[in-house]
């Protein structure tokens, strides 16, 4: 058998065991003289916790004995779910509350599942910020890149061994670079209404708008990141061209990269030099419209006149073509067609899950230079119920298995992560506040060290040790549920790490709650981590 | 672990421990009451009397450290 745990030793050295369980303990015991020993000591703990007890006359246990019930099957499970649903109806709540009705105006409008009023929202956002909250979110960013920039230099400080001189040097440093309030490279514009970049108007640094309805019929020479309700750009942007809006026309030139979403994205007579991205509920390239670099395409309709320069990337139910594609095109779609003179000079691949008959209509006169291949549709777009795939449940399967070893890895290596539970009453709500923090809060952290400060390489080990993290939240929270339904004081950790996983996997693959539960258990099991870090650490 | 040099501190570290440890480690320890009587009077399980038990004892430690 395997060493004993600590539970067992405990109970070994108390005379708590059934002489049924203390059996196979002593066999093991003769042959494992790091088990003796752990035994021994336990033991003498005990006799020295024993003396100093009796040797005072002030031990006290209070009149009446406080309420020990062990959880009852899953019981403080449903309180720290119930602690982690208020949480987060505190946090709404207390969001609601500060930025009033906008966030009530945005919960309306997301509940209304009509994604193209998203962009409305986005620009009410935007707007509101500009008009109320700018300096707000101004301090409150300059606050964590002061923190972020004084932690960052008192690490280095300590790691190079400078002196104390240095170290203040530097976290002077950090203050002034932050607090000091350098001109900006970027021209914000806002305007309820319209606002109008007029022809003859050349704007030198990129440019962030937003309004109803955003204009540019100038030049812009640095990007342009536009969001309103209607975006034409007759002009030229010298930069990127990053917009979001109900409605996106480009009919002037752009010399970067266009990512465009919204409602209609059309480019109508337009240039652009770099790549072109949308996602949009029709995607128009007009013919007379010319993009250089790579397209890349998601909508429910696409529509194809003009000319692209290398390959086109489209997801779509239909496509059509009467343009040029250059080099290849690689189309997830219902249904492409080729009209007119369409050409395509490279390879046609189209991934469909329909008839390939029916899925490619080509005119007489549409050219494709290289070969023409019918792909399957990959599993994960397939349009079908997943609970009815033998795939999902050999999926399954093999998470429950991936998550199982690594559960017993982690059990291994930290013993003591066997023995964690579920807080309740006020140490409940606080883990739950601090894991739904900790899981919100990490990614936003990262995208600003990754913009601001040390850079990619440690956001990128930041990003996987959060995904690591929720990964390993959930099997520590199934090790915790497993021990709620099986209980037995000579369990190994495996039982009840199964039996976790099991209940965990089944409740995060029930259709329609599946999502929010798993949310509430990745936040239950950040909770837990921080309960067991904090715990550590004191 | 814990040792006799430590008795002065670890008394008060018994003192300071939360009631759900320290009243079974005192049932235990003091009183010499058996798991299963402590269970009975505190209405929880044996098994769940040395979880509390090994709980109050990593704080003790951990108390020492």
């Amino acid at each position: 058998m395997s060493h004993l745990t600590a539970l067992q030793c405990l109970m070994l050295a108390d005379s708590a065991l059934s002489s049924a369980e203390v059996a196979p303990l002593q066999l093991h015991l003769e042959t494992c003289p790091t088990c003796a020993d752990r035994l021994q000591a336990v033991t003498n703990e005990r006799q020295v916790i024993q003396a100093v007890l009796t040797d005072d006359a002030g031990v006290t246990i209070p009149e009446k004995l406080p309420a020990f019930k062990k959880p009852v099957g899953l019981r403080n499970l449903a309180m720290a779910n119930l602690a982690t649903g208020l949480v987060l109806w505190l946090a709404q709540f207390m969001w609601k509350t500060l930025f009033g009705e906008l966030i009530v105006n945005a919960f309306t409008r997301l509940t209304a599942i009509y994604i193209p009023d998203t962009y409305d929202l986005v620009v009410s956002t935007l707007l509101y910020f500009f008009n109320e909250g700018t300096t707000m979110i101004d301090n409150y960013f300059e606050i964590i890149a002061a923190g972020l920039l004084v932690i960052s230099l008192a690490g280095l400080a300590v790691f190079l061994g400078r002196s104390r001189m240095m170290f203040v040097s530097c976290l002077l440093l950090a203050i002034t670079m932050v607090t000091t309030d350098e001109a900006s490279a970027l021209d914000v514009r806002h305007d309820q209404d319209m606002l109008t970049i007029a022809a003859g108007e050349t704007v030198s640094d990129s440019l962030f708008v937003a309004g109803e309805t955003v204009v540019i019929d100038g030049i812009i020479e640095g990007d342009l990141l536009a969001f309103a309700q209607r975006v034409i750009i007759n002009g030229e942007v010298r930069g990127n061209v990053l917009t979001a809006a109900e409605s996106i026309s480009i009919f002037g030139q752009v010399n970067g990269t266009v990512a465009s979403a919204g409602r209609t994205v059309e480019l109508g007579d337009a240039i652009v030099d770099g790549d072109f991205w949308a996602a949009a509920r029709k995607i128009t390239i007009d013919r007379g419209s010319r993009v250089t670099g790579n397209a890349t395409m998601a909508s429910e309709s696409i529509n194809i006149a003009g000319s692209v320069g290398r390959d086109g990337y489209t997801f779509a139910e239909t496509v059509e073509i009467s343009g040029s594609i250059a080099a290849d095109l690689e189309a997830f779609a219902r249904q492409v067609s080729l009209i007119g003179e369409a050409r395509i000079g490279g390879n046609l691949r189209l991934r469909t899950e329909h008839e390939r008959e029916d899925s490619l209509q080509q005119s007489p006169a549409a050219l494709v230079g290289g070969v023409i291949e019918f792909v399957d549709m990959p599993e994960e777009l397939r349009d079908e119920n997943r609970y009815t795939t033998p795939e999902f449940y050999f999926g399954q399967l093999i998470r429950l298995a991936g998550a199982f070893i690594v559960g017993l890895a982690l059990l291994w290596l930290l013993p003591r992560l066997r023995y964690v539970e579920l807080e309740g009453g006020t140490e409940g709500f606080k883990n739950a506040g601090i894991g739904l923090v900790a899981l919100v809060s990490t990614p936003i952290i990262l995208l600003l060290v990754a913009i601001t400060l040390v850079g990619l390489p440690i956001a990128a080990i930041g990003l996987f040790t959060w995904i690591l993290a929720i990964y390993l939240a959930k099997v520590l929270l199934a090790s915790v549920i497993g021990n709620m339904i099986i209980d037995s004081p000579d369990r190994g950790p495996a039982l009840p790490l199964l039996a976790g996983l099991v209940v965990i996997v089944v409740a995060t693959n029930i259709p329609g709650i599946g999502g929010i539960l798993n949310f509430l258990l990745t936040v239950i099991g950040f909770g837990l981590i921080y309960q067991v870090v904090d715990r550590e650490y004191r | 672990m814990i040792s006799h040099e430590d008795s002065e501190r670890l008394n008060q570290a018994v003192e300071q421990l939360p009631d759900k440890y320290r009243v079974p480690l005192v049932l235990a320890y003091y009183n010499d009451a058996s798991y299963d009587e402590i269970a009975t009077s505190l209405s929880t399980s044996r098994n769940h009397v040395g979880v509390l038990l090994l709980r109050a004892r990593q704080k003790l430690r951990e108390e020492l450290e």
